[in-house]
């Protein structure tokens, strides 16, 4: 039987067991880094953040243990504490713009009204393989969008943690994970047409 | 046009967060909801399948190596403590204080000894001679009518130092003894007319008696 979180948690803070932390670690890395790569597109970096995050989990837990189990699954509290360090670097990098804030009930943002961006993006993408084209057609959607997609796919959170985490209504997140997969589909079947017609061509 | 809460609804039925199967099985009855959810689907297939990306395992032991290393290290000064107030700050303050002062000279008055009721020792009348009382170490007030009389075996008062009293006694005694001729309230007579008293060889000296006899 596996130890839970909270027991993980217990071992290292209480007696100072490293590999109890280590399998916490390892247990919700994917989850954790694959939202953090999807952020901000950059493997070094993602390390970096991974790195970053796990050490404020330890400073938090250390302060003031048991602030996570007050708030449900210990995932959900890393999560936050990821996002924050990758909000942290976007801005500092001025690559995300709070501009959603009067995003109505149905998810339509300052975001869901820009243009598709397909066609420009195809002509970066119609090398790729088709996983490498899906991750790189992430990388192209709108940030809020993109986030949401991320903690659904990548953390494997619900719609409502999701809302909690993103402060905003259920709606709004399920109205985002809609955009988020129609502009995936625009943007794939993009670049197929593109590949299609090179090989027309050649 | 499909309205937007039935779109919102697909996407929890897709994601398997909406247990009511009827009201699926009512949302796909409409073409357009249906053909949305079969694209999204696919979309949603692939992202299922997509590879997971974890971090290079070297980030993990560094991360560990960085926790240890954090765990060797002193703790951090603790900061000075500010420097106290002595006075209160504000006006409650002032009157809790003033109340605790108040309580703690109450309490200091009631564990005090009533001074007015202070034992002390009388001589005891015997055959309407005043005799001394004996010593037993209490202080002595003997022209206090209303003190009472304590036996030999009264406790002696922590705060009465009978040592001093002891030794006033002993020299009443003695002068008592010795001047056991003398009679208190004798009219005063001149030193030269005591018994063995040399006469004054300063005749500018005018004696006492020669005086008087003027």
């Amino acid at each position: 039987m596996h130890p839970s979180d909270e027991q993980l948690v217990g071992a290292y803070l209480e007696r100072g067991d490293e590999r109890a932390f280590r399998t916490l670690v390892e247990r919700h890395q994917e989850r954790i880094y694959g939202y953090l790569l999807g952020m901000v597109h950059d493997p070094g970096l993602a390390d970096d953040l991974f790195q970053e995050t796990f050490l404020r989990v330890v400073a938090a837990l250390q302060k003031q243990r048991g602030s996570y189990t007050q708030q449900g699954r210990f995932l959900g509290w890393v999560m936050r504490i990821a996002r924050n360090a990758a909000l942290d670097h976007l801005r500092s990098r001025k690559k995300w713009q709070d501009v959603d804030a009067h995003a109505d009930e149905e998810g339509t943002s300052f975001w869901d009204r820009l243009p598709d961006d397909a066609p420009a993006a195809d002509e970066a993408l119609h090398r790729h393989e088709q996983a490498d084209l899906l991750t790189a057609c992430i990388a192209k959607l709108p940030p809020e969008q993109r986030e949401v997609l991320l903690l659904r796919h990548q953390s494997d959170m619900t719609f409502r943690e999701i809302a909690e985490l993103t402060n905003c209504s259920i709606n709004t997140a399920l109205g985002r994970m809609r955009y988020a997969l129609l502009n995936l589909k625009k943007m794939m079947e993009s670049s197929k047409k593109k590949d299609k017609a090179e090989a027309m061509t050649s | 046009m499909i309205h937007m809460d039935k779109r919102l609804q697909i996407i929890a039925h897709l994601y398997a967060e909406s247990d009511d199967r009827a009201a699926f099985r009512s949302l796909l009855e409409d073409d357009d909801v249906r053909e949305e959810y079969q694209a999204l689907s696919e979309v949603k297939f692939q992202l299922d399948h997509h590879r997971p990306v974890r971090p290079d395992p070297v980030v993990v032991d560094r991360l560990m190596a960085a926790l240890k290393k954090r765990a060797e290290l002193p703790s951090p000064p603790r900061r000075d403590r500010p420097a106290m107030r002595l006075l209160p700050r504000r006006p409650w303050q002032w009157v809790a204080a003033a109340a605790a002062i108040a309580i703690v000279g109450v309490g200091i008055l009631q564990i005090l000894p009533d001074q007015k009721h202070t034992p002390g020792v009388v001589a005891k009348e015997t055959a309407g001679q005043r005799a001394v009382a004996p010593f037993v170490g209490d202080s002595v007030s003997e022209f206090d009518p209303n003190l009472r009389t304590v036996d030999a075996g009264a406790k002696t008062p922590a705060w009465d130092d009978a040592k001093d009293v002891r030794q006033l006694y002993r020299r009443i005694e003695r002068l008592r003894a010795h001047n056991k001729n003398l009679l208190w309230g004798e009219p005063v007579v001149p030193l030269e007319m005591l018994p063995g008293a040399q006469p004054l060889a300063d005749p500018a000296i005018q004696q006492a008696g020669e005086r008087r006899n003027r």
